[in-house]
């Protein structure tokens, strides 16, 4: 193993687990999550000698993987389209989840997700899962601070209103 | 519900990649390990293009090596020899001195009329002939 190999085997260790969370809160299944989290690493593996600063490492790993969680549910918006799929693609995605709720916190809280919209689970994501400040959800999404707050507080009003049906 | 309902899922916030209920076991070792066989495999073309090119290089080196020595041996051949032609003893001074040591000095030649007439005439007048001094 060399030098960029070490450095990239210590990255992965870090951020495997922050970043799975992200895009599985995103895409909302295991197959394409692990596709994009792949795909992401792949991406920083090749760009890894460009890119030395430490500090701005988390940063940059997280706008990787939210650009490739973006990119991936486009093609499957447009895929979908082609087909003439005009169902909610997440609850398509997630229909063997979604039809018998689950009162195990880990399955309530999975499809509690799939009635937000992309861009609350993106800010849902990288603040419940991954326990980022608004500053850095910031530079990671290009938003405001308070559109990122009103954008988190309305999708865990949403979360909070859907385990409540199954009380 | 109130907000603080969104604590109950604090465990499953806390767990290992959010601890979602089908994330399979390992699955973070197994995404390293694979993972890492993707680094390999980018790295393995540029070998194998190496490889590819090792015999050429190698003929090539071998070409330049031996052009190398063929262009040396040409080029100094001559100076060597000349060295080495510096290089024998000049013997020159030496056989001379030898040479030198043999003769016998007898002082300078006293020419009178007497000793010129011991002289045969032939070979007065060959001298004279041949001596640019002398015109007829």
């Amino acid at each position: 193993m060399d030098k960029k190999q070490k450095r990239f085997a210590a990255l992965i260790d870090e951020y495997s687990p922050m970043l799975y969370a992200q895009i599985r809160s995103m895409l909302l299944n295991h197959e394409d999550a692990d596709d994009v989290l792949q795909n992401t690493f792949m991406k920083a593996w090749i760009n890894l000698d460009k890119f030395n600063e430490n500090a701005a490492m988390k940063t940059w790993i997280f706008r990787i993987a939210v650009n490739e969680s973006l990119m991936h549910l486009r093609r499957r918006q447009s895929k979908n389209n082609r087909l003439g799929i005009t169902v909610n693609n997440d609850l398509a995605q997630n229909s063997r989840h979604a039809v018998m709720p689950d009162h195990d916190p880990a399955k309530l809280l999975e499809q509690a997700l799939t009635v937000l919209t992309e861009k609350q689970r993106l800010i849902f994501g990288l603040r419940y899962y991954n326990n980022l400040p608004y500053k850095e959800i910031s530079e990671i999404t290009k938003q405001k601070v308070g559109t990122l707050k009103a954008t988190y507080h309305q999708a865990t009003a949403k979360i909070e209103q859907y385990v409540k049906q199954y009380e | 519900m109130n907000k603080s309902d969104l604590k109950r899922f604090e465990s499953q916030r806390n767990m290992i990649g959010g601890g979602f209920s089908d994330l399979p076991d390992e699955y973070f070792e197994l995404l390293k390990a694979r993972l890492l066989r993707e680094t390999d495999k980018h790295r393995k073309p540029r070998i194998a293009l190496l490889a590819r090119f090792r015999y050429l290089a190698a003929a090539f080196v071998l070409l330049l090596i031996a052009g190398g020595l063929f262009w040396m041996l040409n080029s100094e051949l001559p100076q060597n020899l000349q060295v080495t032609s510096l290089l024998k003893p000049d013997d020159s001074i030496k056989n001379r001195v030898e040479a030198d040591s043999g003769v016998r000095h007898f002082g300078d030649p006293v020419i009178d009329s007497l000793s010129l007439k011991k002289i045969p005439n032939e070979y007065l007048i060959l001298y004279l002939i041949e001596s640019e001094e002398f015109e007829f």
